[in-house]
């Protein structure tokens, strides 16, 4: 399936509209019903979204994993909340960045069924998820290094502000003491809302 | 005196002769002038009210972003092309920048007037600047605040033949934390927040925080603007908390900076005859790259760029064609988790990369661009930023990159990381050449875009302008905007001291009009 690229000047961050009836042609197109709810529910490691569906929850936390990998020594994005605290973090958002996620949420999960693959992105293997994510990020298609992109974006930075990713990063931390604050988007935020 | 959201219970009504909307560098500056000139003046800032004294600026990223920026760190164009930096708090965007000091160029201040702005002349500027670095302790940094990044670039720029200057900085007293863009915790900075506007509540003005204004009022049959309606909004949630404000004034000040001005001009349903409302929005965007030393760089220590070079902020063309320049070069200061974010790639590859960072060296350029975007309203209020690099911004930008890979291999770089989506690396200075072709635009690469401007227009053809060289809207008298919305081109270096002075002639127009 291809795009006519437009001037980019009119489309949405992350060019919402052709994202989302990208996504619901791919689903009409493979027949594609209901989302199965245990598949879903299994990959939301106990974690309960605010804004977004459990679907969406469930293939961001999988791109998380993908995106960041595992690393030796460092938490993995379940222990870090990444994905519980990027949808935190767009409950508070205003403009277009909640239906922007989730209409890339939704192309991630079903533009492979564009290509050779018969398995959403979310039922994939580790190896053929990456070559799915690598592939997006080359892509000519502005929609798609977009789509790429912005999950990575949240993903990378919601990731290494836990202070537990920092010494890998060489960072020595703040040279203050943390202070709350009730419109952040840290763990001590998910917790006080729990 | 400032009052914070959390404080206001019930709508209020207040009268007073000057209300400015935001308290930035314009904003700040206007209220200064008009309250050390005997006016009653009220500010209202959108964002909240923060302090180094309460503990507020904890230096984490996360929270300070959420603290002070105006989209949380993570508003863009609609093409994901740029990042939009601008600030949300008490003391606007100066509380979260680089403290880089520069008077508008003479150049520059010649192009304006050609644009048709007056009263804003090289010498007519000159007595304002200079008042205006006293007043933030303007000066060259001390060389004990370069970091090694710093002292890099002034290597390698002396090899290649350039000049490396001093880049004015408004600190006093600054312990060299690192940590100037998630909001100085040590007052250290001189924003406006330490500045200029206790400056205007000492001379007697009043701050609403947490205060977002909904619509500029007029007075019916004149049109003449005659104050505004607000609301005050729940910090937690950035919702509106309940109380209501309405300002009735002799003169309204439109200082909310090049992103939210325009928005707020059609929120009010404002006329826009000359149909420049929101248009040629400069962003200032920002390439860089990426480069691994042998040596530990440490990018995110001591103060942001010290040292830069002047020597390409002209743009060079021969027979009509570009050649090169039209930006500032800097050596870039970007903190641990950005650099995370940045790099390309992805899982084994990127941890790789990321656990090298504090031999990761950068250099970026303020790209001084003339194709402008746009800013419009959604259906449902909401603003949308359009924006494309083009022409010959495209040009100045590759040519930026260019210049940058050869100081960062000149400088004992081993490699150079492009932060575009494919991952583009660099081996050596025989590379370079690949910048020439690499797609830079479309969202393949994200810019930072931290000195919005231009978008209501100064200019004393009101058919092409939307304000005068008064500073008062063409079509709204009484409404004055004091921020870089007015500027007809970018100031082509930072414009914190070029928003300030101008925001000073607005102040004294307005002096002169209310007395």
């Amino acid at each position: 399936m291809t795009r006519q690229a437009t001037g980019p000047s009119r489309r949405g961050f992350l060019m919402l509209g052709g994202a989302a009836a990208a996504s619901a042609a791919i689903m009409g197109l493979a027949g594609i019903a209901a989302p199965g709810g245990e598949h879903y529910g299994a990959l939301l490691n106990g974690e309960v979204p605010q804004v977004l569906s459990e679907k969406e929850l469930a293939v961001l936390s999988v791109a998380a994993e993908t995106l960041v990998g595992p690393i030796p020594g460092l938490p993995s994005i379940y222990e870090t909340r990444t994905p519980a605290r990027i949808d935190r973090e767009l409950s508070l958002s205003r403009g277009t960045l909640l239906s922007d996620m989730k209409a890339s949420l939704l192309y991630l999960e079903y533009s492979p069924l564009m290509g050779i693959s018969l398995s959403r992105f979310s039922s994939m293997g580790a190896q053929e998820r990456e070559a799915h994510l690598r592939a997006l990020s080359r892509s000519e298609d502005p929609l798609e290094r977009a789509i790429y992109n912005g999950v990575r974006f949240l993903v990378f930075f919601f990731y290494y502000t836990d202070p537990r990713t920092w010494a890998h990063l060489g960072y020595e931390g703040p040279q203050m003491p943390a202070k709350f604050f009730p419109a952040g988007n840290r763990i001590e935020n998910l917790e006080a809302l729990s | 005196m400032i009052r914070e959201g959390h404080e206001i219970k019930h709508d209020l009504r207040e009268e007073v002769d000057v209300v400015i909307i935001g308290s930035g560098c314009g904003g700040a500056a206007a209220a200064k002038h008009l309250a050390e000139g005997g006016l009653s003046v009220l500010i209202l800032e959108k964002g909240g009210y923060y302090t180094a004294a309460r503990g507020d600026f904890d230096q984490l990223s996360d929270n300070m972003l959420a603290r002070i920026d105006g989209g949380r760190g993570l508003d863009t164009s609609t093409n994901g092309e740029l990042a939009l930096m601008y600030g949300n708090c008490v003391g606007g965007a100066s509380v979260h920048y680089w403290a880089d000091s520069w008077r508008l160029p003479e150049d520059r201040a010649r192009i304006y007037e050609e644009k048709g702005v007056s009263g804003h002349e090289h010498e007519v500027l000159a007595p304002i600047f200079d008042e205006i670095e006293k007043d933030h302790n303007v000066h060259p940094a001390d060389p004990v605040y370069r970091n090694r990044m710093n002292e890099l670039f002034i290597e390698a720029g002396g090899r290649l033949g350039w000049h490396i200057e001093d880049v004015p900085q408004a600190r006093r007293g600054c312990v060299a934390s690192g940590h100037c863009y998630q909001g100085c915790s040590y007052d250290a900075k001189q924003s406006q927040l330490v500045t200029y506007v206790p400056a205007a509540l000492k001379a007697g003005a009043r701050l609403y925080a947490d205060c977002e204004v909904t619509a500029i009022t007029r007075e019916p049959g004149t049109g003449r603007a005659s104050g505004v309606s607000a609301r005050f909004l729940d910090r937690a949630t950035g919702r509106p908390a309940g109380p209501k404000l309405e300002v009735k004034a002799r003169a309204v000040v439109l200082a909310a900076g090049g992103y939210a001005s325009p928005v707020i001009w059609m929120r009010s349903g404002l006329p826009n005859g000359s149909g420049e409302v929101g248009r040629n929005l400069f962003t200032n965007p920002n390439p860089y790259l990426y480069a691994l030393y042998d040596e530990e760089i440490y990018l995110w220590h001591n103060i942001p760029a010290a040292v830069g070079t002047s020597d390409f902020r002209l743009p060079r063309y021969e027979n009509g064609r570009y050649v090169e320049g039209g930006y500032l070069l800097h050596p870039n200061q970007i903190q641990p988790e950005f650099l995370a974010v940045t790099l390309p790639g992805f899982g084994g590859a990127h941890a790789g990369l990321v656990a090298q960072l504090p031999r990761l060296g950068s250099a970026v350029a303020w790209i001084d661009d003339e194709h402008g975007g746009e800013v419009t309203l959604r259906e449902d209020g909401t603003p949308s930023y359009h924006y494309a690099l083009q022409g010959d911004d495209v040009l100045k930008a590759r040519d930026a990159l260019k210049k940058q890979a050869q100081l960062l291999f000149e400088s004992g770089a081993r490699e150079i990381f492009v932060p575009d989506s494919a991952g583009t690396r660099l081996q050596g200075p025989e590379e370079i050449a690949q910048l020439d072709t690499l797609e830079i635009q479309n969202g393949a690469m994200l810019f930072a875009a931290p000195h919005p401007a231009g978008t209501l227009r100064m200019g004393d053809d009101p058919s092409r302008a939307v304000v005068a060289s008064t500073h008062e809207a063409h079509e709204v008298p009484g409404l004055y905007v004091a921020d870089p919305s007015v500027f007809p081109l970018p100031p082509s270096v930072d414009p914190s001291l070029t928003i300030m002075a101008f925001s000073v002639i607005a102040a004294r127009n307005i002096l002169s009009h209310l007395a």
